[in-house]
């Protein structure tokens, strides 16, 4: 499942920055891709709440240092759903 | 007690011999009274606030996180927020020219600290309110999280919590001498050889025999900008260099921010601690509220969230314009990267690169004349000089550019100044591998011993002026 996820989050990403090179390993960062920082940030978040129809919480935007923390909270919500 | 003089020097000696000898149960009781003395020697009134200010967070942030009902713990939340920033507010009202000098003499605050540790406190009670927290502090770990010298003056802003885990584990073995050491040299030659050096020629310029010629005050603003960098820097250096002499670490401040190449990435290399702070405490909550609104609600956020950044340095016109000018510039180009064609894509790196460095650093430059300026008038001035094309180049180009950008042409002053030259071009080529080389933990005798000759017979050693992060 954490595959499968990982491979819906690559297609958001892709879409959201247009940019069909970016690849998404748990340890990618905001340092990795051009446009990813805190304008974007909440707007992505947006996107992947739309995709997976559920919504983040404040806290958990705020806690996800890589995408791998990223992963793990979409597959916490989408298991408990 | 400035970072630049022999009394920190011989002060930060005698509390790390007694650091060591101690056993490291106490080691952090020797931080604590020596951050004491610290803030009691810069000025007694400081000393008292924010002792009473910090027993003061410390017991509403307790008794929100003990408190059962919901009810008490908002009231409890929005007062002791609102007394902190109050205290901020009050602070820079007296500061600014809204209040009489003569009402100003009555102040009840003293500058130094204040802004940053009034920042700190708020986020801790945020976190409390918000049960983030994952440690129980005691009232010691949480003053020294406030008045621990080497970033009492001007930061960097910490989150409690983290830095009083810190406190925790002082040991002798964490102690970090070599390291410690050459990042205060570090420091000390931005400071007194390089920022120290350019602020005279900021100062002859800006303040003393201000131009009309366009082109002398817009090199004045290149100048100021580096000044800025390299005196904050510096003082960034011999802060994190002080804690780590007693194996705290320090949070960065700086990621090399002159060779941003827009004013996005800037902003994510700029006053780090700052920043973030604003990013966790007020960007972020506002933006999410407002997410629905989409763009309309970042442009929002982002605008709130400098305009409070512009007032935190001070309640004057120019700052506040200051920091308009930063949230224009992020929205214009928060816009241009939504664009679905964005001509600027298509540029090679070689051009886009150098293309953006140089955008970068004027347009903060020019945000910087707001900044250093002490009126708006004195800032439209500048402006119009350099913007009017039959002022901005200098009739003779000898007097009226070069004699006026030098302070008078002494042997020694243009040695100096040449130096000064030298070192700003090495840092601004090669200021990562100085710091990777730092962080590689390896005793660089190259450096130590070259840094204490450059500073010896370079460094300004009179009329030092103090770190100009320090007056917010």
């Amino acid at each position: 499942m954490f595959q499968d996820i990982q491979i819906q989050l690559e297609s958001i990403f892709r879409t959201f920055f247009r940019d069909e090179k970016i690849m998404l390993l748990n340890s990618t960062t905001t340092d990795d891709i051009p446009r990813w920082d805190s304008l974007t940030h909440l707007e992505l978040m947006n996107q992947i709440e739309n995709h997976f129809n559920f919504e983040f919480t404040f806290d958990e935007i705020i806690s996800f240092n890589n995408v791998g923390d990223l992963i793990e909270c979409i597959t916490h919500k989408t298991t408990n759903k | 007690m400035l970072f630049n003089t022999i009394g920190f020097f011989i002060f930060l000696s005698i509390v790390l011999i007694a650091f060591s000898i101690v056993k490291d149960s106490s080691k952090k009781y020797v931080l604590l009274f020596s951050s004491l003395v610290f803030v009691g020697l810069i000025n007694q009134k400081a000393l008292i606030y924010v002792v009473l200010i910090s027993w003061i967070n410390f017991f509403i942030s307790n008794s929100i996180r003990q408190q059962q009902s919901k009810f008490i713990r908002k009231i409890l939340f929005y007062l002791i927020i609102g007394l902190n920033i109050l205290t901020i507010i009050l602070y820079k009202l007296f500061e600014s020219e809204i209040v009489p000098k003569s009402v100003q003499n009555f102040s009840i605050f003293f500058a130094i600290g204040l802004s940053y540790y009034t920042l700190q406190n708020i986020g801790f009670i945020i976190d409390t309110y918000k049960n983030r927290l994952k440690s129980i502090l005691t009232f010691d770990q949480f003053l020294l999280s406030n008045v621990f010298f080497p970033k009492f003056i001007a930061g960097p802003i910490v989150q409690i919590e983290d830095f009083s885990v810190q406190l925790l584990n002082l040991k002798r073995a964490s102690v970090d001498i070599k390291y410690g050491v050459q990042r205060i040299l570090l420091g000390l030659i931005k400071k007194m050889v390089i920022a120290d050096r350019l602020s005279e020629y900021v100062v002859y310029n800006f303040d003393l025999h201000p131009s009309f010629i366009g082109l002398t005050n817009l090199t004045v603003a290149f100048i100021f900008t580096l000044q800025l960098y390299f005196d904050f820097s510096g003082y960034t250096d011999i802060a994190l260099g002080s804690a780590k002499l007693f194996g705290i670490q320090l949070p960065e401040n700086f990621n090399f921010p002159l060779n941003s190449k827009s004013i996005t990435e800037f902003w994510r290399k700029w006053h780090i601690s700052l920043t973030s702070w604003l990013s966790k405490y007020i960007y972020y909550p506002l933006s999410f509220q407002l997410r629905k609104q989409k763009t309309i609600g970042v442009i929002c956020s982002l605008f709130v969230t400098f305009l409070f950044s512009g007032f935190w340095h001070g309640l004057k016109v120019t700052f506040c314009i200051y920091a308009i000018s930063h949230s224009i510039y992020l929205i214009i180009e928060f816009l241009i990267g939504k664009m679905h064609s964005n001509p600027l894509k298509r540029l090679p790196n070689w051009l886009k690169n150098p293309i953006g460095i140089i955008y970068t650093f004027t347009f903060i430059s020019f945000s910087f004349i707001f900044f250093r300026s002490s009126s708006f008038k004195e800032a439209r001035s500048i402006f119009k000089s350099i913007f009017n094309t039959k002022t901005f180049f200098p009739e003779n180009y000898f007097n009226d550019f070069l004699a006026k950008i030098s302070t008078g042409g002494e042997q020694m002053a243009i040695f100096n100044f040449g130096v000064t030259i030298i070192l700003l071009i090495y840092f601004l080529f090669d200021e990562k591998r100085i710091y990777q080389r730092l962080n590689a933990k390896k005793t660089n005798w190259n450096f130590i011993i070259g840094g204490i000759i450059i500073l010896i017979f370079c460094a300004k050693f009179v009329g030092r002026t103090q770190f100009i992060y320090s007056q917010f």
